[in-house]
């Protein structure tokens, strides 16, 4: 509507150039968004292609890292990234689910404001001092008991057993994958809850007018209506537990090794990047190191564009 | 206004009460349907807005009653206590009493499931629920009652014969709700509020979102399911009120103005604001 | 009425577990802060901020670390939120409704999310590697690609936020478009677009990652803009991972100092927002 009008009225020729000025410097520089992600993609290849020439296919699925030598492979970075990213959204989503589901429809008004705002400040806390509480606080606290109680009961299942073996470190995948969902948490339960509140209300009215019960209204209708929205939310999640750097490099214990044990270190391919690149020399370790960023962009890439997807495919549903 | 207690003989007989009692018209016959419904005065509070004011009305079974008055007069609010939907939004605080059965369900102590399971409600806009035609009808059902697969089939075949729908979706029953049109949709959910056998039926605007013909099926209906329920009918639509009701209760500014049978509100109403609104002279 | 007794034990089980959700939730995020609270006080002095960083073993403060961030994250707010209002009035002014802009807004919704590391390997390849050394502009670049997305989005938002009969009304007076946008959609968005850019600087406030190989970090007191420069959130990096507990008690200060910086700058975001006459 704007446009036609504004189109139709009738400048001065400078103004008119003003006009056309203006438009291309707002063009150029939404453009220029274009651009940096391109330039990412771009540069992150180029620094990557020698590693993807020397090792191949193999890269993917190997898992030496040795800067000596040279030899390097990026399974165990990866596998610590997925199993990270892994138990965070395991731990976090029913959390999450469940602090939404106590908001939303259980929370009395005076208290719903400030949880509110206390989840968004949280979501804004800086993921580096989430890492400071895990590396002082929280893995000598799973150290003295979590890691000890699941290492006596899981640990003496056959098969399961295999997860929680060895000695309680404190640190390891099972640590960062814990901070990682302290972290998210909030995160994940600002999203959720701003999916939850499309719901019509005259829909939930209907529902309670039929005598459900709350965990029925949420269950039958609030959850199949927000279902894409959902879904996105934890993909949203998920997209910043696979990048997060800095909670998850303190506790991870950095250990280019594929343990079978959840309690043994690891190491993600953010954190490698944080513990290394800065001290990485040769050719073909600095490339390495691009090419395993380049690998967690490519992921990150995939799971994010799935997530905007999915709730731009709710906000269409809702505006109808 | 409407207080029960006053012993003046000019108050206007709003009340179950003096209906029957002082200003039974001699013209016809005493209404002996039972009072399902006794409204006994009733506030309504929204944060520090008094949206009811002293509210005393009876709601009759077997009958239809309309709430008619201009925008934020309180009929919509009146509606939504009488299931304590309002509930939902802690801001809103009710006080009186609302008898049903002789029950107040006003009393803290009520189980408001099963409170709303006993009234059904239909709102301004339809409200399919996202799932199928056939889940839409059986989910009430299923909340209460376990039945075989065929028992429920029966039952939600009933609902949406009952509800003028069942032709028209019969061969498509596993089809989203939302597919429908929306007067379509409008009878899917009258049939989800009948399927569970409610004894009363809240109709909030319900054909304020359709177009005409589908207003006229929804009225044929209310028309029809009348021999069953005691139905409260909220419309901004006088000749809905004229059409499709027994009595009309024409409220304004939160207070009753005047309640009585339709056909002596439309004809010879009593209270000159009445007479200002049904002949649109009036905001 | 068993089935129904069911369906309340059911109902009354799921609320109690999210409360209890709750409960851990707020558990663990408090024991964040009590922490931070409790240890970071502790280091808490005028040192801080009037001593640089120490050698292992001796005492000091964050003095050069504290300079280097607002330094960083000064310019990189400098660069950022230009470029991030102008696309953001693209997306909003000129490309509503067009294919053009539909990517633009995703991509851009991408960069919002993508991991803030490898920002700085990008920063890295662009710049360190050009130059030849890390530097504190190289810092501030890629600050700036993280804030841009932030800025663009809440630009976006608040301008669409800006009545069209408003617009319309400033054309039907003869206002060239780009009159019009600058005196009447930017000044009807102002507060948004500002509380918009307030939640840009919270957000690289902290950023740790993207300075690790740009503006890598500086044991002593550098304003040039052309070499390592120190800052907060590196150091804390590197002092929290040390084994000297003065340099551990450093950094929990610094987290101390971050974390309140960034909640203030949030709070008064929220603050500036609410006075804004289009959101709600």
């Amino acid at each position: 509507m704007a446009d036609i009008a504004l189109k139709e009225t009738r400048g001065k020729p400078f103004q008119n150039l003003f006009d056309r000025v203006f438009h291309g410097t707002t063009w150029f520089f939404a453009m220029l968004v274009l651009a940096i992600l391109g330039g990412v993609i771009v540069s992150l290849l180029d620094g990557a292609i020698p590693a993807f020439r020397t090792f191949g296919w193999n890269f993917l699925v190997t898992s030496n890292w040795n800067p000596v030598t040279e030899k390097f492979g990026a399974l165990p970075a990866i596998y610590g990234t997925l199993v990270t990213s892994a138990i965070a959204m395991v731990v976090a989503v029913p959390i999450a689910f469940g602090i939404t589901i106590f908001i939303t429809e259980l929370c009395p008004p005076w208290l719903k404001r400030s949880l509110s705002t206390a989840i968004e400040l949280l979501a804004a806390v800086p993921s580096i001092i989430y890492g400071i509480w895990g590396l002082f606080v929280f893995a000598p606290f799973l150290q003295e008991t979590l890691q000890p109680l699941l290492i006596e009961t899981l640990g003496e299942i056959p098969v399961i057993g295999a997860l929680f073996d060895g000695p309680p470190l404190g640190i390891g995948i099972l640590t960062a994958g814990l901070i990682l969902a302290i972290m998210v948490l909030p995160f994940i339960s600002a999203v959720m809850r701003d999916v939850f509140e499309t719901v019509p209300p005259m829909l939930k009215e209907s529902a309670y007018g039929l005598g459900c019960t709350t965990w029925e209204v949420v269950w039958n209708v609030v959850l199949p209506f927000t279902r894409v929205g959902v879904i996105g939310a934890v993909m949203l999640g998920l997209g910043r537990a696979l990048g997060e750097t800095m909670a998850v490099t303190f506790v991870i214990g950095n250990a280019h090794r594929i343990k079978a044990s959840l309690l043994a270190p690891g190491t993600t391919i953010s954190a490698t990047l944080a513990n290394e690149f800065t001290e990485a020399t040769g050719e073909a370790y600095i490339s390495t190191l691009f090419a395993i960023g380049f690998i967690l962009f490519v992921i990150t890439l995939m799971v994010l564009v799935v997530a905007k997807l999915m709730l731009m495919r709710l906000q269409k549903q809702a505006g109808n | 206004m409407t207080d029960l207690s006053s012993p003046s003989g000019q108050t206007r007989p709003l009340t179950f009460s003096s209906v029957t009692t002082s200003m039974a018209r001699p013209e016809k016959a005493i209404d002996t349907a039972k009072v399902k419904v006794e409204i006994k005065d009733l506030h309504f509070h929204y944060k520090k807005f008094h949206a009811l004011k002293g509210i005393n009305l009876p709601l009759r079974d077997k009958r239809v009653t309309a709430f008619i008055g201009p925008s934020g007069c309180g009929k919509s609010t009146l509606l939504r206590v009488l299931n304590r939907i309002y509930g939902l939004y802690p801001d809103q605080v009710a006080t009186g009493q609302v008898l049903v059965d002789g029950k107040n369900i006003l009393d803290p102590g009520i189980d408001l499931n099963l409170l709303r399971a006993k009234i059904g409600m239909v709102f301004q806009k339809p409200t399919p629920f996202p799932m199928s035609i056939y889940d839409n009808v059986s989910f009430g059902i299923r909340l209460y009652e376990k039945l075989s697969p065929s028992d429920l089939d029966e039952r939600v075949e009933q609902a949406l014969r009952r509800a003028a729908l069942w032709d028209e979706v019969k061969d498509k029953l596993r089809q989203s709700g939302l597919s429908l049109s929306g007067g379509q949709q409008q009878r899917l959910c009258i049939a989800r509020g009948i399927a569970v056998k409610p004894e009363i039926l809240l109709l909030d605007e319900p054909a304020s979102a359709l177009d005409p013909i589908s207003t006229q099926r929804i009225e044929e209906l209310i028309a029809e399911l009348k021999s069953d329920y005691c139905i409260a009918i909220v419309t901004h639509n006088m000749q809905q009120a004229a059409r499709s009701s027994d009595y009309t209760a024409f409220m304004y500014l939160g207070e009753l103005i005047e309640f009585d049978e339709t056909e002596a509100i439309f004809t010879r109403p009593k209270k000159k604001q009445t007479e200002d609104y049904i002949t649109g002279r009036f905001g | 009425m068993n089935l129904y007794a069911r369906r309340r034990s059911t109902n009354t089980l799921v609320l109690a577990l999210s409360l209890g959700a709750t409960a851990i939730g707020v558990i663990a995020l408090a024991a964040i802060l009590w922490t931070l609270i409790g240890e970071g006080i502790a280091g808490m002095s005028l040192a801080l901020f009037t001593q640089t960083t120490p050698p292992p073993g001796s005492k000091g403060g964050l003095m050069n670390a504290i300079y280097g961030s607002l330094i960083m994250t000064g310019l990189a707010t400098l660069i950022g939120t230009p470029v991030g209002i102008l696309a953001g009035t693209y997306l909003s002014e000129y490309a509503r409704h067009n294919k053009l802009g539909e990517v633009v807004r995703f991509i851009n919704d991408l960069l919002l999310s993508a991991p803030s590391i490898i920002i700085g390997l990008f920063v890295y390849e662009l710049m360190v590697v050009r130059m030849g050394h890390f530097s504190a502009w190289a810092g501030s670049v890629a600050l700036a690609i993280i804030v841009i997305p932030v800025v663009v989005r809440t630009s976006e938002n608040m301008l669409n936020l800006v009545p069209i009969a408003l617009r319309e009304a400033a054309a039907a007076l003869g206002a060239p478009k780009w009159k019009v946008v600058v005196m009447v959609s930017y000044r009807a968005a102002l507060q948004g677009m500002i509380t918009g850019v307030m939640l840009a600087v919270a957000r690289i406030a902290g950023e740790t990652a993207p300075l690790l190989f740009t503006a890598l970090n500086n044991q002593f007191f550098s304003t040039n803009m052309n070499a390592p420069m120190a800052n907060l959130p590196v150091v804390i990096f590197q002092f929290a991972l040390s084994p000297y507990t003065d340099w551990q008690s450093l950094a929990l200060a610094g987290a101390l100092l971050i974390t309140i910086a960034i909640l203030i700058l949030n709070i008064l975001a929220r603050m500036v927002a609410s006075w804004s006459s289009f959101t709600k």
